[in-house]
């Protein structure tokens, strides 16, 4: 049974995105959200394995959103997938308890390897 | 508003023109991999002092039918970026980005093109960040398809501009497989000019 991923990102097209690559690798897509506040939401009702989270977002970015999620749930697994890849944007990401920062654009490799690295640690 | 008192000399420019060329190419670098394309060129960008009302010439007049995917960056600086494709030029990227698709600009058309502004500047804003040591967030992109003119009335009324001169930073991208062409524009906003010339000790 695949790993259940919860995707998080404001654009429609990038969580089409984000779908397509990790059904095809043998992910299961449980839920996709919008913005920050329904991925803190979705998280604590749903509690799948894997989180993928961009950082902009209307009503509460990522990493806000991050910092929630890991308040109820240390264990949380999330993996931020976001166009900033700025040094002091990655730092403090992994500091709020990310796990991962992939750059957009990605390859499709790249994200199916973290997850899976993150997935079973 | 800092920047008024600005003397433009070519020096400065030149350091624009540099940041600029910088930035975009880290953009063109990040769209080529969307595209899967090798050869994306790029203009020199032009960083002039333009009357605003003047910009939408520079987009293939005010008339002309565009996309225009409108971001804000903040943090240590206000910029304002807009990347513009003719109508056919956006139909053609969404085509090669969205599965199945025949160009409708339709939501999920649309949020290829607010994808692929989003990604580029965030490209722009990752090189000017390394260059620079400064933090620069961006907004939720937003999207709009119409006239140059309006688009470009538009987001001078969201960014608050008020002056009818501003310093405008123009890049030309041209997908040349794909066919596709588009520009980058960046307007600085107040005083973020100021401070990356005293960053970079330039008087």
């Amino acid at each position: 049974m695949g790993l259940k991923v919860l995707i998080t990102d404001d654009t429609a097209f990038m969580r089409m995105t984000l779908r397509n690559v990790l059904e095809k690798n043998g992910f299961e897509i449980i839920a996709e959200a919008e913005d920050g506040l329904q991925a803190v939401e979705m998280y604590s009702n749903l509690k799948p394995d894997l989180v993928t989270m961009d950082i902009t977002m209307p009503n509460m970015d990522g990493i806000e959103a991050i910092k929630r999620i890991m308040k109820d749930d240390p264990e949380a697994k999330i993996v931020v997938v976001s166009a900033m890849g700025q040094k002091t944007l990655v730092i403090d990401a992994l500091n709020s308890g990310a796990k991962d920062f992939i750059v957009k654009p990605f390859q499709p490799d790249r994200i199916v390897e973290a997850l899976q690295k993150v997935g079973s640690s | 508003m800092g920047d008024e008192k600005i003397k433009f000399n070519e020096n400065k420019l030149d350091v624009l023109r540099e940041l600029a060329n910088i930035g975009v190419g880290n953009a063109v670098t990040a769209l080529s991999q969307m595209l899967n394309e090798e050869k994306i060129g790029m203009d020199v960008p032009i960083v002039d002092l333009v009357l605003l009302q003047d910009v939408p010439e520079m987009l293939g007049g005010a008339e002309q039918p565009v996309a225009g995917v409108y971001i804000e960056s903040h943090g240590d600086l206000s910029l304002t970026f807009l990347f513009v494709l003719p109508l056919d030029s956006a139909a053609r990227l969404i085509t090669i980005l969205v599965p199945d698709s025949i160009g409708d600009f339709d939501e999920m058309g649309l949020s290829a093109l607010i994808e692929v502004g989003n990604i580029l500047t965030g490209s722009y804003l990752n090189a000017l960040s390394a260059l620079t040591n400064l933090r620069l967030m961006a907004s939720p992109p937003e999207i709009a398809v119409d006239m140059s003119g309006a688009i470009i009335t538009t987001v001078v009324a969201e960014a608050n501009i008020a002056d009818d001169k501003v310093v405008l930073l123009k890049t030309s991208l041209n997908a040349f497989e794909s066919h596709i062409e588009g520009h980058v524009i960046i307007l600085p906003g107040s005083d973020a000019l100021s401070k990356i010339f005293a960053l970079l000790g330039i008087r």
